[in-house]
């Protein structure tokens, strides 16, 4: 009895035309959209390709030794200051001078461009907030002491911060050596606000308070430095300002 | 009961040869819309076959890589320990030096020299079994006043940071750059501290 109107052939035939065709409509799909979207969708910008060069080092060096000679010519902060500190920190300027000439050559020998700005990030949170702290302490000298001392240090440990990302090794100890004055700087301030023998040993005093010490620990930090300036609170504490070394988001790309 | 009648080559629609030639020719064309959809994808990142003719172009066009500093390098073993050998006659220098000493200045000597001792142990500790043991030599140190043992103390700094910077430029290891590097900083300042706690006056450290 032969009463199926589709034989075996058409059907396999029919069925391997419709199946093709499928495949071949799915190739030629777009992807899924997904759902609709109500309003003007924002637009997205790329992050711009910022690699961390030994150049790129090297020119924010630059902008933080700029940092510093604009903060020690500061009238909000050279400007209070007394007279033996104003004689030191004129000896400071020159030396950071001196490291921005040595930088500029290491940054033009790589093919860079040098930079002659403060790095703004450390200017707008650092230097403008301790001309305000000082601009309102009972005790200014002391204060613009205390800011210099750490100033001083964290562009030290800036280089020595560095170190970790630079790639070729002889840079590495041509940016120490430019690490040295500042952190001498660092150390002579710490010892013109605790003076002599006892000033270079870290203590306390008889409220538990820690002094300034021009040793305060055996190896380098990379931590906050930690200025205490301003106009006292009501418990008698003043205020605290970290500065730290730059980082991703103020590096001189 | 078998409901399928077999059909003569008579009736059938497609012969078996117009059937392979369909499916072949359907195959090319899911082949082609596949090539097509690839290309007009912007966000297709599939590496090139390296059979593909355009292989050689896109290759060229890669960035190139740099390769990141080592950790660690054997070669910096022999001057690390060449390091430790000075910090260990740092540390008999001061031993000595503050012998002469008492009260603050004591004091004062005593850290720095615990300072130059961490120093030996970090390094030692670096180098593991690589390390080489030195008891440390005391260099002369004149004077009997705190001013003049502090003097001549600063220029056993000047020297110790020297000679760290000069083993820095060769250390390949990361690890060992910025374990120097983080003693350096606190040499010059104990070479300043000396120096200013000596004189009374910070001109030793700007030059004036």
């Amino acid at each position: 009895m032969n009463n199926s109107k589709i034989s075996r052939r058409s059907l396999i035939v029919n069925g391997s035309g419709l199946a093709a065709a499928g495949v071949v409509l799915a190739a030629c799909s777009t992807p899924d959209p997904g759902l609709a979207r109500i309003g003007d969708a924002p637009t997205t910008t790329a992050l711009p390709d910022a690699k961390v060069s030994d150049v790129v080092l090297l020119r924010t060096l630059q902008s933080v030794e700029n940092l510093a000679v604009d903060a020690l010519t500061d009238a909000g902060i050279a400007g209070k200051a007394d007279a033996k500190t104003k004689a030191a920190l004129a000896g400071y300027v020159q030396g950071h001078k001196s490291n921005i000439a040595r930088l500029d050559q290491l940054v033009v020998a790589r093919g860079g461009e040098s930079v002659t700005e403060a790095n703004p990030k450390l200017a707008a949170n650092y230097v403008e907030k301790a001309k305000e702290l000082i601009a309102d302490s009972d005790e200014p000298e002391t204060d613009v002491l205390s800011f210099v001392s750490e100033l001083e240090a964290m562009v030290a440990g800036s280089y020595q911060a560095f170190v970790a990302w630079t790639n070729e090794p002889a840079l590495r100890s041509q940016m120490m050596s430019l690490a040295l004055d500042p952190s001498q700087f660092s150390a002579a301030t710490a010892q013109m606000i605790r003076g002599g023998s006892k000033g270079i040993v870290p203590t306390k005093d008889d409220n538990g308070a820690e002094l300034v010490a021009t040793i305060p620990s055996a190896f380098g930090p990379l931590s906050a430095f930690t200025a205490t300036l301003g106009k006292p609170n009501e418990a008698g504490v003043k205020a605290t300002l970290n500065l730290e070394t730059p980082s991703l988001n103020s590096l001189e790309y | 009961m078998d409901t399928q009648s077999p059909e003569s080559v008579e009736t059938a629609p497609t012969s078996r040869r117009a059937l392979i030639a369909s499916l072949i020719g359907a195959g090319a064309a899911v082949v082609a819309a596949g090539r097509a959809s690839a290309a007009d994808s912007p966000t297709d990142t599939t590496a090139p076959s390296t059979m593909d003719s355009a292989a050689p172009q896109l290759m060229s066009a890669a960035p190139t890589t740099t390769i990141a500093p080592p950790s660690h390098s054997e070669s910096d073993v022999a001057p690390l320990n060449a390091l430790l050998a000075l910090e260990a006659d740092v540390v008999a220098t001061y031993r000595a030096a503050a012998a002469k000493t008492s009260g603050d200045d004591l004091a004062a000597l005593t850290l720095i020299q615990e300072n130059h001792l961490s120093y030996v142990q970090a390094i030692e500790g670096y180098l593991g079994r690589k390390a080489v043991q030195s008891a440390g030599t005391a260099r002369a140190v004149a004077g009997t006043g705190y001013a003049e043992i502090a003097t001549a103390l600063a220029k056993v700094e000047g020297d110790a940071v020297r000679a760290h910077l000069d083993a820095l430029a060769g250390l390949q290891g990361l690890d060992a750059a910025t374990l120097v590097a983080s003693i350096i900083t606190v040499e010059a300042r104990h070479r300043a501290a000396l120096l200013v706690s000596a004189t009374g006056t910070v001109d030793a450290v700007t030059g004036n």
